[in-house]
């Protein structure tokens, strides 16, 4: 059983860096590198918990709101924070056009910041994390193998990705996204009006990728320490946007491998590998230098489709020649 | 060129827009282009009713002294919504607040005065150096945000020559050790930051991406050394004995400071006064323009990233050897991102730097003693620090363009102390109101003869639908020379205005 254990843990964790890399991806095909994802992951978490702390504090019993209620709310919280913080990050990027990076970086260092005040203000209150976990893990709750991780936010994470994924490839909206990002000057002269995508697919992709870091903390740890880790986790999704070569459906894949590479220094034991914990760090490297060479494979070959949108990081400024 | 004057003369002479409709396009449309009259009035018309309510435009000189001032009108406006928020968050009075920012960086007494204005300079030489070595990377647009990956891997290359190496130094040796932990730092530095060179130079791989996901390697890497060598399994290194700097005047730190401002010197001459200097800029400017000019990019490229490692191997060499005397994976602490903002607010001038430095490490330590003070969490100084970053991102903005808005052409900056635009507006104030029809005059005179048919046309429609569209036609061309002759003679080196080079590969 270990092995399927194994797997599905594995599917689990990876569902936090598939939330972070849809909502990446979505960004990044509307030209926005967007590096402050680890700050906003955390910051969905801040505001999914707040919401919960305020539906149900630590120590009640049973809460005024039905189960599926709380879940949807505390969803919508997280959206709206991480949609927030995909506001301030595109009215700077995009509509004062500032440098990407520095601007990504500023919402990390201001995002991770914020999310460790909020949550240290919760820790005197609290929520009870118990039942919000076994609100979030609906149908499967009471398990008592892995199968426990694969609640509703899973399903949610994989349902979005394959949405994304249908919108970016399907529709003319996604066309027009994508014309964005390959080429602003090319999308404005054909009508496309390129700030309210950009602004558009940022706020989406924040708020999508906020749920990541509420369900790392709520579903997957289950447990108020994990606030600290949710950094390491939004940069590992915008490693996944390089491994999955800008496409969600890939990405999927892609979360499953991560998730597996992440945990996989916890599992060898239970295989019958006896490792020690110094090579337990040496393998949780793995997944960085799998996407090293991904990154390195992609651009030896230099296919066309496998490349970056064309105007990633740069600021589109309409009378620039 | 007669439409043109006449339409001018009869703006200056009577400042009315009946007197403009009448007297301007009618003899122009009719007289001199009579098929442009025919056509181009109905489109042009609708056009004019869409007139964007703001426009922008690129400010290709604005005194120094003005963007400073808007710089630090920005750091100001920002200061205050800080003092705001913590009295709304925190309940600290703005006295208090302002209070903390002074306490923490020059102490409240002599005896701790002392130690925090150390504390601060010691920060800063950190930051700072950090800064340096990222920057020469940076301004040949090679995004390298793996400082913190570089520093640590140094840093744990010193750990482990004095690890591994004093059994077989003798105490007597320590120069030797100190030599050989520098060397080691370097090199360490130098190979992480040469691999996505190499990749960059040859493949063009995404530098961005690679040398964040080399900050992961590392950090597992120095856990995972941590580990193999602490035999309890604590993963706590403790105190290195050997392997220490001398401390000049008592002060541990004070030769590092003296090194990191030498740095900045050789730095500054380096990259304004050098031909390695001058290489980079072009590299970054084009890389296409550095191919034709005759500079090997790939070599450029490798031998710049080395020397960004070697900088950031210095400064893990000197947070072992001066400062920790020992590596967690949290040595870095962050300030490997800090200083790509640090070197990036100070427009990559290591001189400017200093002073960029020394202001995020003042908010970091007044911060913290606020936090202390009014026993909030720990994090709160890296909040007070994001909001003071987004600002003064926030106000290159103003710094780079100037803002219009429909009819009154006046600049949107006013709230960050009225930058530049008063040049914008000099037609308006002429005119006296009627702003944009004085432009308009000004367009196709600047755009010379043959462009005037092609500008009455628009011109005619304007007048008939409002005095708007006139005045924006007009500024189309004349704008358009200007910011042309301002793009060949760049008066400053510019780091944002990023132009994608979509060659790739270079051959």
């Amino acid at each position: 059983m270990t092995v399927l254990d194994f797997l599905l843990s594995a599917l689990a964790i990876g569902v936090t860096f598939l939330y972070g890399s849809t909502g990446e991806i979505i960004t990044e095909k509307a030209g926005h590198l967007n590096l402050g994802i680890p700050g906003i992951m955390g910051i969905g978490a801040a505001c999914g918990c707040a919401a919960l702390n305020v539906m149900i504090p630590a120590g009640t019993s049973s809460p005024a709101l039905p189960p599926w209620l709380i879940v949807i709310i505390a969803l919508l919280a997280t959206v709206a924070g991480g949609g927030l913080m995909g506001l301030l990050y595109s009215f700077l990027a995009v509509t004062l056009r500032s440098n990407q990076n520095v601007t990504g970086l500023a919402m990390t260092i201001f995002g991770t910041g914020l999310t460790k005040f909020i949550f240290t203000g919760l820790e005197s209150k609290g929520v009870s994390y118990i039942k919000a976990k076994t609100y979030f893990r609906f149908p499967f709750a009471s398990s008592t193998t892995a199968l426990q991780y694969c609640g509703v936010m899973v399903f949610l994470g994989i349902a979005i990705a394959i949405v994304s994924s249908i919108i970016l490839t399907r529709t003319r909206g996604g066309l027009h996204l994508r014309a964005v990002g390959e080429s602003p000057a090319t999308a404005d002269a054909a009508g496309i009006n390129v700030t309210r995508y950009k602004y558009l697919a940022t706020i989406i992709g924040s708020g999508i990728a906020g749920l990541g870091g509420l369900f790392y903390v709520i579903d997957y740890a289950g447990s108020q320490e994990a606030y600290l880790t949710v950094e390491a986790m939004g940069w590992l999704s915008v490693a996944l946007v390089i491994f999955s070569l800008w496409r969600p459906y890939i990405s999927i894949f892609g979360s499953f491998v991560f998730g597996a590479l992440f945990i996989l220094g916890a599992y060898l034991p239970s295989f019958g590998l006896k490792i020690d914990v110094a090579t337990s760090n040496l393998i949780k490297t793995l997944p960085y230098v799998v996407t090293i060479v991904v990154l390195i494979i992609t651009s030896i070959r230099n296919r066309r489709e496998n490349q970056p949108p064309a105007s990633l990081g740069v600021s589109y400024f309409r009378e620039d020649r | 060129m007669a439409f043109d004057n006449r339409n001018r003369t009869g703006n200056g002479s009577a400042n009315t827009s009946a007197n403009r409709t009448g007297n301007g396009p009618a003899p122009g449309a009719a007289n001199e282009n009579p098929a442009a009259a025919k056509t181009a009035p109905k489109p042009t018309v609708r056009i004019s009713g869409r007139e964007p309510l703001i426009h922008i435009t690129k400010n290709a000189s604005l005194p120094m002294w003005k963007g400073f001032l808007i710089r630090v009108a920005a750091v100001a406006i920002a200061f205050l919504l800080c003092s705001l928020l913590a009295y709304v968050f925190i309940n600290a009075n703005p006295l208090d607040f302002f209070k903390a920012f002074i306490e923490g960086n020059f102490g409240s007494n002599a005896s701790t005065a002392k130690l925090r204005i150390w504390t601060l300079l010691k920060d800063t030489a950190i930051l700072l150096c950090i800064a340096l070595a990222v920057t020469p990377a940076f301004r040949m647009r090679f995004w390298n945000i793996g400082a913190e990956g570089q520093v640590l891997i140094s840093a744990l290359a010193a750990v482990a020559v004095v690890y591994y190496g004093q059994r077989y130094i003798p105490e007597n040796q320590e120069v030797l050790l100190l030599v050989l932990m520098f060397l080691a730092a370097v090199a360490a530095g130098m190979i992480w930051a040469v691999i996505p060179a190499i990749f960059k130079a040859l493949w063009n791989a995404n530098e961005t991406l690679f040398t964040l996901m080399m900050n992961y390697v590392a950090t597992f890497f120095v856990a995972y050394c941590l580990v193999k060598w602490t035999p309890n399994g604590s993963s706590v290194l403790g105190e290195l004995q050997r392997g220490h700097l001398p401390s000049l005047f008592n002060r541990d730190y004070l030769i590092f400071v003296l090194v990191v401002l030498v740095t900045t010197a050789v730095m500054f001459v380096y990259l304004y006064y050098g031909k390695h200097g001058y290489e980079i800029s072009v590299v970054g400017e084009s890389q296409r323009t550095a191919c034709y000019i005759g500079i090997n990019v790939k070599k450029v490229i490798v031998r710049t990233m080395a020397l960004s490692g070697a900088l950031c191997g210095l400064t893990g060499f000197t947070l072992v050897a001066s400062l920790d005397h020992s590596v967690t994976t949290t040595s870095v602490g962050g300030r490997g991102f800090t200083a790509i903002i640090v070197s990036w607010l100070a427009k990559f001038n290591p001189l400017i730097m200093i002073g960029t430095a020394l202001l995020i490490v003042f908010l970091n330590q007044g911060a913290s003693r606020l936090a202390t003070v009014f026993r909030v969490s720990f994090a709160f100084p890296d909040i007070v620090v994001g909001i003071i970053i987004f600002f003064i991102i926030g106000c290159e903005f103003f710094i780079r363009y100037k803002v219009h808005f429909r009819h009154k052409a006046r600049p949107a900056a006013k709230a960050a102390s009225a930058p530049g635009g008063s040049s914008g507006i000099d037609g308006a104030g002429g005119s006296g109101g009627s702003g944009s029809s004085g432009d308009s005059g000004n367009g196709p005179g600047g755009a010379g003869g043959s462009g005037a048919s092609g500008d009455s046309g628009i011109d005619g429609a304007g007048g008939s639908g409002g005095s708007g569209s006139s005045g924006d036609s007009g500024n189309g061309p004349g704008g358009a020379g200007g910011s042309g002759a301002s793009g060949g003679i760049i008066p400053d080196y510019d780091p944002d205005q990023v132009i994608p080079d979509k060659g790739g590969r270079l051959k």
